[in-house]
């Protein structure tokens, strides 16, 4: 009678232990990798070569287009030049600088977008091996 | 030993079907509270498999990327030409 208890109960456990472990999440994405064909590495790795300096710049412009008046190439200093082409009666002139500051303040506004999509190629490279 | 077998048996089987209450969003400090359930008809979403292990970048994969980080130049150079007065 103990004995069928025993076996009974050692039923239960080892079921209740395997629907624990069957739960359990397992972290798998840890373990993939993914390889690079030999015909698309160059290719591969002239596009991540590419990246690094593509960042920094997005860093300067992100940097030097909001900046004050004195920085050359902000917008604040296209807006200057265009005050002056307008206090100089170079009505033409003041409008395409005006129109250039609009521009350049869309652009601003794409910046960090970019900034995100080169970020995430970059971390592909470093995933594929191809380290920036 | 009965009772630690039945109470693993217990967690086991409770835990597999927790957090399934519906969940209660009050909005701002008004009186309206909205009860959201997902509906029985909606079906699961699936979830992708993680049990991969390796895989092979493909070219579609590449031309994807290159397309991105030439999107990113051509904006880049464009801002340029536009601050540098070109």
């Amino acid at each position: 009678m103990k004995t069928v208890e025993t076996t009974y109960m050692r039923m239960v456990a080892t079921l209740a232990l395997t629907a624990v472990l069957f739960f359990v999440p397992t972290n798998a994405d840890a373990a993939t990798s993914v390889s690079v064909p030999a015909n698309l590495q160059p290719r591969a790795k002239a596009l991540c070569n590419r990246v690094p300096n593509l960042l920094m710049r997005v860093d300067n412009q992100m940097t030097r287009l909001p900046a004050g008046p004195d920085t050359v190439g902000s917008i604040a200093w296209v807006k200057e030049k265009a005050q002056q082409a307008q206090a100089r009666n170079r009505k033409q002139a003041a409008q395409e600088l005006n129109n250039r500051a609009d521009v350049l303040t869309q652009k601003l506004a794409l910046l960090p977008n970019q900034k995100a999509a080169l970020q995430k190629v970059q971390d592909t490279c470093v995933s594929l091996g191809f380290t920036t | 030993m009965r009772k630690f077998a039945v109470l693993i048996a217990v967690i086991a089987l409770t835990g597999c079907g927790a957090n399934t209450a519906a969940p209660t969003v009050t909005t701002g400090t008004s009186a309206i509270t909205e009860t959201t359930e997902t509906p029985s008809s909606v079906p699961a979403k699936e979830v992708p498999s993680t049990t991969a292990v390796s895989s092979t970048f493909s070219e579609a994969q590449l031309t994807q990327l290159e397309s991105s980080v030439n999107n990113a130049q051509t904006i880049l150079d464009q801002t340029d030409q536009l601050s540098n007065g070109n």
